[in-house]
C-alpha cells in the first residue's frame, strides 16, 4: 500500500464517510449506533465519568469494526456533540422536505 | 422573510383577535418545531407546494400579474389549511373551537382569492375539499385496522387528498386563455407532482408515522403483500418495531412507493414539457435524479431511505 492510500485511510473525513455509508447500509448498524449514543450520559460536569467512558470505549469499538479498523476513535466532546443530533434532534429533522404530509 | 410568510402575516393580523394566537402558532405546530417558529417554506420543504401557480404561470404569458398573485396567495392559504386538515384528522394536530374557526377563516380567505381569479374555482376547491375530507376518513380508517391496502387504492386515496390544491393552477390557466388540451396537460402534471411527492413522503416518513399510532401506508401495503399474514384486528397488530420493519424491509414496500413515486414525477415532466413550464420541468428532474441514485441504494440495503432521512442532520453537520 502507497503512503498516499494509507493517509487516505486515515483521514478522519474519510473515516466518517465510511461510518456513514455503513450505517446507511445495515439497519442493525444504524440501531446500535443510536442506542449506543443514547446510553451515553448527559454530562453534568467537565469531567467524563466512568460510565461514560466504558460506553464511549464500546461504541469506538464498534465503529471500528464497521469500519473495518480505521477508525481513530471519538472524544467525549464529539460523542455529546453526536448525541444531541442523532437522539436529541437537537437539529430540527421534522422540517425536511419529507415530512409535510401523511 | 419569504413572501408567504408575510401574507400570511397579513392574514393572521386581518383576523378576530380570539384567533390571532393559534393562527401565529399554526407554523410551529405544522413543522413540528416546539422551539422555534419556522417560515411556511421550511414547513413545506418543496417551493412546489407553495408556488405551484406561479411556477404555472412561466408557461402562460398571457396570464395577468394580479390574477397570477392571487391565485399563488390563495393557493398557499389553502396549502396550508389542506396540511393542517391533514394532521387534525390524523390525530397530530389537537382539535379545539378555534382551531376549527381559524381553519374556515383560512377556507374563506382562499375562496375569495380564487374566485376573483376565476369564479369557477372556489366551487371546484370547495368539492375538493368533500373529496378531501372522504378519503382522509378512508385512510385514517384503514390504516388505523392495520388493513392491507392494494397500491391502487392507496394511489386512489392519495389523490383524493391532493386535488384541492388542483384548482388556483387550474383557474390561471383559463383566465390567460389555455385550451382545453393545455388545461389537461396541466392537471396531468399537477397530478405527477402530488403524487410523486406523496409517495417519497409516505416511503421516508413510514416509520414515524407508525410511531404515532395512527399507522402508515407502508405498513398497510406491505400487509397486502405478504400472503402468509393472516388477517388480524386493530388488537393484534403487531407492536413490536423490529418486526414490523421486517415485514416492511422483506416486501420492498419502500422500493416500490419510491419506484412509484418516480413514474409520477416521469409523467410531470413530460407535462411539464409540455405546457412549457420552464421552472417544473428543472424541478421534476432534479426529483427524478435524485431517485435514480436513491432507487439502487434501496433496492440493496432495504430501509435505506428511512435511515438516510433520520441521519441527514448528523451528516450535515459532520460530513462538511
Amino acid at each position: 500500500m502507497t503512503a498516499t492510500a494509507l493517509d487516505t485511510l486515515h483521514d478522519p473525513h474519510t473515516q466518517l464517510r465510511r461510518l456513514y455509508a455503513s450505517l446507511l447500509e445495515e439497519q442493525h448498524r444504524f440501531d446500535e449506533f443510536k442506542q449506543l449514543l443514547a446510553l451515553y450520559p448527559v454530562a453534568q460536569t467537565e469531567e467524563e465519568s466512568a460510565d461514560a467512558r466504558e460506553v464511549r470505549t464500546r461504541l469506538n469499538a464498534r465503529i471500528n469494526e464497521w469500519v473495518a479498523g480505521e477508525f481513530d476513535g471519538l472524544s467525549a466532546a464529539q460523542v455529546a456533540l453526536w448525541r444531541s443530533i442523532v437522539v436529541e434532534e437537537r437539529i430540527n429533522a421534522g422540517l425536511s422536505v419529507w415530512r409535510e404530509s401523511n | 422573510m419569504d413572501s408567504i410568510d408575510a401574507l400570511y402575516a397579513g392574514f393572521v393580523s386581518s383576523l378576530p383577535e380570539k384567533l390571532r394566537p393559534i393562527a401565529g402558532d399554526l407554523p410551529r405546530f405544522l413543522g413540528r418545531c416546539p422551539t422555534a417558529t419556522p417560515t411556511w417554506s421550511q414547513v413545506f420543504g418543496h417551493s412546489v407546494t407553495l408556488a405551484t401557480p406561479k411556477l404555472v404561470a412561466h408557461a402562460l404569458p398571457q396570464a395577468e400579474p394580479d390574477k397570477v398573485r392571487a391565485a399563488a396567495t390563495g393557493h398557499a392559504l389553502g396549502a396550508i389549511e389542506a396540511l393542517a386538515r391533514d394532521r387534525l384528522a390524523s390525530r397530530q394536530l389537537r382539535d379545539s373551537p378555534e382551531l376549527a374557526a381559524l381553519l374556515a377563516e383560512l377556507r374563506r380567505a382562499r375562496d375569495a382569492l380564487l374566485e376573483s381569479v376565476w369564479l369557477p374555482a372556489s366551487g371546484l376547491t370547495r368539492a375538493a375539499d368533500r373529496e378531501m375530507d372522504e378519503a382522509l376518513k378512508e385512510q385514517n380508517a384503514l390504516l388505523r385496522r392495520l388493513s392491507a391496502v392494494s397500491f391502487d387504492d392507496y394511489r386512489r386515496i392519495s389523490l383524493a387528498k391532493q386535488t384541492v390544491l388542483f384548482p388556483a393552477c387550474i383557474g390561471v390557466a383559463h383566465v390567460a386563455g389555455a385550451s382545453t388540451g393545455q388545461i389537461e396537460a396541466l392537471r396531468r402534471m399537477l397530478v405527477g407532482v402530488a403524487l410523486g411527492r406523496q409517495f417519497e413522503t409516505d416511503a421516508g416518513s413510514w416509520e414515524d408515522d407508525w410511531r404515532r399510532g395512527g399507522g402508515a401506508w407502508a405498513v398497510s401495503l406491505a400487509r397486502r403483500k405478504l400472503e402468509a399474514v393472516k388477517e388480524q384486528s386493530a388488537d393484534e397488530r403487531p407492536t413490536e418495531p423490529d418486526l414490523v420493519r421486517r415485514r416492511v424491509h422483506r416486501t420492498r414496500v419502500l422500493y416500490s412507493m419510491l419506484r412509484a413515486a418516480r413514474q409520477e414525477y416521469r409523467s410531470a415532466w413530460r407535462y411539464a414539457r409540455l405546457c412549457g413550464s420552464a421552472p417544473l420541468v428543472l424541478w421534476t428532474q432534479q426529483r427524478l435524479a435524485h431517485l435514480d441514485g436513491l432507487l439502487p441504494l434501496e433496492a440493496r440495503h432495504a430501509g435505506y431511505v428511512v435511515r438516510a432521512l433520520a441521519l441527514a442532520p448528523w451528516a450535515s453537520q459532520v460530513l462538511t
